[in-house]
Order: C-alpha cells, then structure tokens, then sequence
C-alpha cells in the first residue's frame, strides 16, 4: 500500500497509532531518517496511557543543537505506513509546537524492511525485507 | 456531545489549529475521515490537557496545517 504526502514542501508526516494501556491514539510523527530512534512526545504516550517521567529511563539525546535530556520507554504498540511494532521503545522528548508533529519517525521502525519515498509522486511505501546484517 | 464532522468540515473550519477528534473513524492509511471534534487551538497544550481530562479510549490529535512557507525545520 502507498501513503501520501505533500512533496512539494514541509515535514514528510505520518499518521502512527500509538497503543497503550488507556487506548490508541493517532498522532503525526515525522518521518526522518537522520533520526537513529523513534521519539514521541510526551502528551501522545501520556494519552495512551503512559507516564514516560515514572517509568522511562532516563538518557541522553544528541540533537542538531545540541543534546537534552530525555526518557526511553517500550510501548504495547506502534502502528505506521502499515506496520506494526510490538513493544516497541521509543523516546519520549517534546517536539516544540512550531514544528506541526509529534515526534519522529526513526530508522529503528523502518529497519528490515524496504522504504520508498517518491517525491515525484508524493507516496511512500514500506515493504517486509529481510533480517538487517 | 458535539456531532461528528467530516475531515473537509474540520479542516475548513479549524485552519491552523491543532485538534483533537475523539473516536475517529480512520481509513487504512490512518488518516482521520470523520469524528467528533473534542477540542481546538492554536495551543498544542490546551488540546492535550482537554484530551487528558477526557481519557479517550480512541483519539487522534494532529495539526491542521503546515508550517510557513518560509519556515525551516531541522530535526
């Protein structure tokens, strides 16, 4: 299946599901292969019922300005571009307002599998390969 | 209880804003087709403080807009 996007300008935004003990909620991470991990703000995982300060552990991040401070957490499920991750960790870390997503879309969800991102056409596909060397 | 919306209704009516839909009906790419608009505002904070009191078991929440055409955005 092919997702769409605007390819003329702005973020690449996914819709992802983020699966939790109160319930699912859908939000929109960037997708962003500069980014090694999958970050989510804090707000969406605490919808889905999660307390990412009580129970992540903290660490570091690197960003482009600089490195913050941050938690890691697994969650039930995250669902994106028609797959789904079971316990999948994520780092939870607020995104400023401005930049129109949630979070991100790293390679740690995209890993295994093939990703294609047409920017003629706007639509992205994600294929099953096979095991990452 | 507020009625349900289509995505052309919200997104006409709630231009850059960032929103709140409890119990989307979604298609399989996600994306929201309709529900029930729980909240609205330029504050990406205030809708998640109303999504957090009303503890919905299905919602989505996204942007309804983009960034400035002149807007860089490094991640």
């Amino acid at each position: 299946m092919n997702f769409h996007f605007n390819p003329a300008r702005g973020l690449i935004r996914v819709e992802v599901v983020v699966s939790g003990p109160i319930g699912n909620a859908v939000v929109q991470l960037a997708l962003d292969t500069g980014a090694t991990a999958t970050l989510i703000g804090l707000d969406p995982l605490r919808l889905a019922g999660y307390d990412p300060t009580a129970v992540g552990q903290p660490m570091q991040i690197t960003t482009g300005s600089g490195t913050a401070q941050a938690s890691r957490l697994s969650i039930t499920s995250l669902t994106a571009l028609g797959h789904t991750r079971l316990n999948f960790p994520v780092v939870a870390h607020n995104l400023p307002s401005r930049s129109s997503v949630d979070g991100v879309l790293g390679l740690d969800f995209f890993r295994g599998h093939i990703l294609t991102i047409d920017f003629v056409k706007g639509e992205i596909a994600l294929t099953a390969g096979g095991p990452t060397p | 209880m507020p009625n349900a919306m289509t995505i052309e209704e919200i997104e006409s009516q709630f231009p850059d804003e960032w929103i709140l839909v409890i119990d989307p009906n979604t298609g399989p790419d996600l994306k929201v087709r309709s529900g029930v608009v729980a909240a609205h505002s330029k504050d990406r904070d205030e809708v998640y403080r109303k999504a957090l009191e009303l503890k919905p078991k299905r919602s989505a929440v996204w942007f309804n807009g983009d960034p400035p055409e002149d807007a860089v955005i490094v991640l």
